[in-house]
């Protein structure tokens, strides 16, 4: 085991794309390591014909993956849109490191993110030792990613400013970085993509001008559909979080993801799970990647001050942090859900006493 | 020995009836047999009549049970349909071989009508088309079939090959139970080998791909004669109807579930090399229609995406769900709310087929024509007014005619409210009779037989589907007009299980005034008044309950709609004459009328229906009004609460001299701004009063000292009975017993 403290997605699942790289007999597109099929198999997880199984990356409506695959083959860019916690700069990373086997063509969206970040910038020591020449230029993950035929990322794409974003416009349409200091341009090699995301929860960000906007196509990624699918994804990543973090916890109960994810969801829905039950829906989003870090929290806490099993009280720290983020109203909505459901259901005493102690 | 070849096919495939056409022509047969019920065979003669255009239906209904009917609707892609026109262009010989629907409606459908007729799918648990479907990669079954079968383009041994699949499949499965299935298999077979027997040479069966084996199974006469002996049978008959897209896409009783009717028509009229390019650019072009951004380049990219997801999904061309899905990621940008258009316009389509006059119509139609003969109503173009009154028997049955034809939403006749003759015994109408209605009547048949039995479904679906209250009370009170009685206990139900969870106060207040007058009136009506009673009193105790929290916190415009709901509540307190409950609606008032948090508009107007019902004096009213206008209320808070007072009616101001007095000096000690600031709201409340009002307030003012009595004694009698005669002489009575 490394001793990173995070491994990026090609590292992790190297040995999983290596085995799907050597079942893959269709045709790949210019630059890419798998086809679009054997990528599809890899994100959504399978079993290829020699027995050996993929473990499912993203777990959701398969249509989604398909149209995001497709989109990368065509060479359009593709934009992950969805509300905090849907897992997209997780698609994003898979997909890259899939398709071109590098998901580190990375630039982080801010409001301070400049143009250089996007097209490139200069190394002034040299610039002004030997004048401007290519030399003296530092590339951007994008211009690498163009250089290279790769996919570059983009994350929170609506959080940098429009005049940097409308920088991409060109490299998307016309596929080149014009460089007009030194009258040169780069041009993308076969290969080339970007995959960004972006969230349409957060307010005051910079919408996409219509020119930008055109040149990608969106895939909405939802919160997750049932019950089950969100407790797979929750236990799933929980897991592999834990062992990343080399907590010697026992891996969380069902029951205990049960019980989370069931709270998440119905206060995210507004209404119990059986429908029967009208509830007030508290500020924060409460998406699954917020579930997956209450877990690990209480996984933590568990290994580390407990007995090593994830009981109720380790659960309930993070689950009242995560839950009540705004001070004058979440309190209330909580207490109010506290009282009203999770005290009547049966088994949850436990769970119930465990909140009322944390506050 | 004749020569019988079977064409499996899938109801409504554009793919099936491309593939069949070419293998009718190549097989030349000299007699085409179709899977319709042998009983609607009277009507395919009118296949080939011009001005039949499909989407229509073939209905056959039981002449004794109107309500008992089934449709087999044809689209221009049914391959039923084209196998027909087929043997119609070409002379040939064309028969029905199906089950007659006459044995079928004998037996009481036990839930919806029957709808195996257009089902491709068998009615085994396990689906063996959906297993087929999953083993080769497919969602389902349909899309399976969708990929193999109709966006084929080479129907080179197409029905050969459906003919082994659907064998090996039915020896996979256990045969199907159904009695009906069997029913069927056995009646079409037997009409095949009477086909057979008649001396034709070259016979095509166009059946549905489940049945093909079972037609092809030996299987001796006898047998299959002792399947069908004894079945009770009505007597039914066949007409054409005009359908809809939207219908056949309904999952509704009547079958056909095609879920994309449009997308169909689309896939029939172009050629495969440019089926999704053209779908993409209907696509643009309505999104453009509905105000939506769709470039050409936008168009561009949505068909190369997919294009690539085809080959991502192992498809030789792009299929529905693929265009849908490039449609969702380029052309809306993952909006969902233009999808629903592009569903609604184009996967299903809007289009409506047309029956040619000559061709006999509808149950529903013609017990709708029974009607206007008797009840001498005739259908006229041109707008007429119709006075009914409804002591009068034959009046009240045109009553309870026109209010059901409106909940059919046949809207032959609209209602006027006359001003002078409320309620009680008459009713104004003003009719006219529109074209379209014609089509409405086939629309409202899939809803019953009869015009009764039709209202009363429709109403009694809707009562089942809505759960607001405003919803299910403006339904019980078209159904009490109606006089739809099998139905009333049911929606009076409905209407208090809605009262009982109703949260806004509002929307029960506004319940009563319909339900109210349906009680007052019943008897005339001959409603069923006392199941109304018992509604109509859980609501108003609710209401009364509910109305001092609900008053308060309002704002302007949620104030003037409480003040209007109030108003009605309090008209139907003094119809029903009930001493109990009129005290409990006076309570609630009161607590209104007292309390400091209440909109001024609300207040002012409680205070007044207080006033009117004697249950405050006029002493207690001005010194409210005076409250209202004291120094801690803003201007504009007054001017509120004195247009809730005053609105409607200003003579009481005529008759109470205090309030008149109090009104006076309030607007008297305003400061110019604060005056000119609540003008135009009090001008807002005179200008509701009539001119003579008006002119004995102005009056009123002018003599500051003067007592309303002055009023009253100024009309000189004398003057006053001058112009009499010539009133008796324009209205042409007499002076007999006059005064």
């Amino acid at each position: 085991m490394s001793n990173l403290l995070r491994e990026h997605a090609e590292q992790a699942f190297a040995h999983e794309l290596e085995e799907i790289g050597r079942a893959d007999g269709r045709a790949r597109p210019p630059k890419w390591r798998l086809s679009p099929w054997a990528v599809t198999t890899y994100i959504l997880g399978g079993t290829l014909p020699n027995g050996f199984e993929v473990t499912p990356k993203y777990v959701g409506s398969r249509r989604l993956i398909e149209t995001a695959v497709a989109t990368l083959a065509t060479d359009r860019a593709l934009l992950l849109l969805g509300v905090p916690g849907t897992a997209k700069t997780w698609l994003s990373e898979h997909l890259a490191a899939a398709i071109s086997g590098d998901s580190t063509m990375l630039v982080q969206g801010t409001a301070g993110t400049g143009e250089e970040a996007v097209r490139f910038g200069w190394n002034y020591a040299r610039l002004l030792a030997e004048g401007p020449s290519p030399a003296a230029m530092v590339a951007s993950p994008v211009m690498r990613a163009m250089t290279e035929g790769k996919i570059a990322r983009i994350e929170e794409l609506t959080r940098i400013s429009s005049e940097v974003q409308d920088a991409l416009i060109t490299i998307l349409s016309e596929k080149t970085l014009p460089v007009s200091e030194l009258d040169i341009e780069i041009q993308a090699v076969k290969g080339f993509n970007v995959i960004a995301t972006a969230n349409d929860r957060d307010r005051g960000v910079n919408e996409l001008s219509s020119a930008l906007r055109r040149r990608f196509n969106t895939i909405v990624l939802p919160l997750p559909e049932t019950l089950e699918e969100e407790m797979q994804i929750v236990s799933q990543r929980a897991a592999a979080i834990g062992r990343a973090l080399e907590l010697p916890a026992e891996a969380p109960s069902l029951e205990q993801v049960r019980r989370l994810v069931t709270i998440f969801r119905e206060l995210r829905a507004g209404v119990t799970q059986d429908g029967k039950t009208r509830l007030k829906v508290p500020s924060g989003t409460l998406s699954t990647a917020e579930a997956i870090s209450v877990l690990n929290n209480g996984q933590a806490l568990a290994a580390h001050f407990g007995d090593g099993t994830l009981r109720a009280a380790d659960l309930a720290a993070g689950l009242v942090g995560a839950v009540v983020k705004d001070p004058t109203n979440d309190p209330a909505i909580w207490k109010e859900y506290l009282e009203t459901v999770v005290r009547e259901r049966d088994g949850w005493k436990d769970l119930y006493r465990a909140c009322k102690e944390v506050g | 020995m004749g020569e019988v070849r079977i064409f499996g096919i899938r109801h409504h495939g554009p793919g099936s009836s491309r593939s069949l056409l070419s293998a009718l022509s190549a097989f030349q047969p000299d007699a085409v047999l179709i899977e319709a019920p042998a009983d609607a065979e009277a009507g395919l003669q009118f296949v080939g009549r011009t001005g039949l255009v499909p989407p229509v239906a073939l209905l056959v209904y039981a002449l004794d049970h109107p309500t008992r009917s089934n449709f087999y609707p044809q689209t221009i892609f049914s391959p039923e349909w084209n196998a027909a026109q087929f043997a119609f262009s070409n002379g040939l010989i064309l028969r029905a071989i199906d089950l007659p629907a006459a044995i079928r409606l004998a037996d009481p459908p036990s839930e919806e009508p029957e709808d195996s007729e257009d089902k491709l799918l068998p009615t085994t648990n396990q689906d063996p088309f959906t297993l087929l479907a999953e083993a080769s990669g497919y969602a389902d079954g349909e899309s399976w079939w969708e990929h193999l079968v109709e966006e084929r383009s080479d129907p080179t041994d197409l029905f050969q090959a459906i003919t082994e699949l659907m064998t090996s499949l039915r020896e996979a499965t256990r045969e199907d139970s159904d009695p009906w299935e069997v029913r069927r298999e056995a009646h079409m077979r037997l009409a095949v080998r009477k086909a057979e027997s008649e001396g034709f040479s070259r016979i095509a069966v166009v059946c549905g791909a489940w049945h093909v084996p079972a037609l092809l199974k030996k299987s001796s006469v006898s047998a299959d004669q002792s399947t069908l002996k004894g079945l009770p049978k009505l007597k039914t008959t066949a007409t054409w109807v005009p359908y809809t897209y939207e219908r056949i896409s309904y999952a509704s009783g009547y079958g056909a579930g095609i879920r994309s009717p449009g997308y169909y028509e689309h896939l029939w009229h172009s050629s495969p090399e440019t089926m999704a390019q053209r779908w993409l650019l209907k696509t643009a072009r309505l999104l453009r229609e509905e105000g939506f951004d769709a470039s050409t380049a936008s168009v561009i990219e949505a068909v190369r995406l997919a294009d690539a997801l085809s080959a991502v999904r192992d498809r030789p061309m792009p299929g529905l769900r693929e265009l849908a899905d490039a449609t969702r990621s380029v052309l809306t940008n993952g909006h969902e709310e233009p999808l629903q258009i592009i569903h609604r316009k184009l996967i299903v389509g809007v289009r409506i087929g047309q029956v040619p006059s000559d061709i006999p119509t509808v149950p529903l139609q013609s017990d709708l024509e029974s009607l206007q003969k008797r009840l001498r109503l005739k259908p006229e173009a041109l707008e007429r007014k119709l006075e009914l009154d409804l002591r009068n028997e034959n009046d009240l049955e045109r009553s309870h005619l026109l209010h059901r034809l409106a909940i059919l939403k046949i809207e032959w006749g609209h209602i006027q409210t006359v001003s002078g003759k409320r309620g009680t015994f008459h009713e104004h109408w003003l009719l006219r009779w529109q074209p379209e209605m014609a089509m409405h009547v086939i629309e409202a048949s899939r809803w019953g037989g009869t015009v009764e039995a039709a209202s009363s479904a429709k109403a009694l679906e809707h009562a089942k589907s809505a759960d607001s209250l405003p919803a299910l009370t403006s339904l019980a009170h078209d159904v009490l007009l109606a006089a739809l009685d099998s139905i009333v206990p049911e929606v009076m139900h409905r209407l208090e299980d809605a009262a009982a969870a109703a949260t806004d106060t509002r929307s029960l207040l506004e319940a009563l005034p319909a339900l109210g007058r349906v009680m007052r009136y019943g008897d005339v009506r001959k409603t069923s008044a006392e199941s109304v009673g018992h509604v109509f009193s859980s609501i108003f105790v609710r209401a009364c309950v509910g109305l001092p929290a609900a008053t308060a916190q309002l704002d302007n415009e949620a104030a003037a709609l409480m003040v209007v709901a109030i108003d009605g509540a309090q008209s139907v307190v003094s119809l029903i004459a009930d001493a109990e409950r009129e005290q409990l609606w006076f309570d609630a008032l009161q607590v209104v009328g007292d309390r400091a948090d209440v909109h001024r508009l609300v207040s002012g107007r409680v205070v007044r229906l207080l006033l009117d019902s004697g249950r405050v004096d006029s002493d207690d009213a001005s010194m409210k009004l005076s409250l209202a206008a004291s120094v801690g209320a803003t201007p504009s808070e007054t001017a509120a609460w004195i247009e809730g007072f005053l609105a409607g009616s200003g003579a009481v101001l005529l008759h109470h001299d205090k309030l008149w007095n109090v009104l006076d000096e309030w607007v008297s000690s305003l400061a110019e701004e604060p005056f000119m600031e609540i003008l135009p709201l009090l001008r807002r409340t005179f200008s509701t009063y009539s001119k003579g009002e008006r002119r004995q307030l102005g009056e009123r003012v002018r003599e500051p000292g003067g007592t309303s009595k002055a009023i009253e004694e100024s009309l000189d009698e004398i003057r006053a009975e001058r112009p009499l005669p010539l009133i008796r002489l324009m209205l042409g009575i007499g002076e007999t017993g006059d005064r």
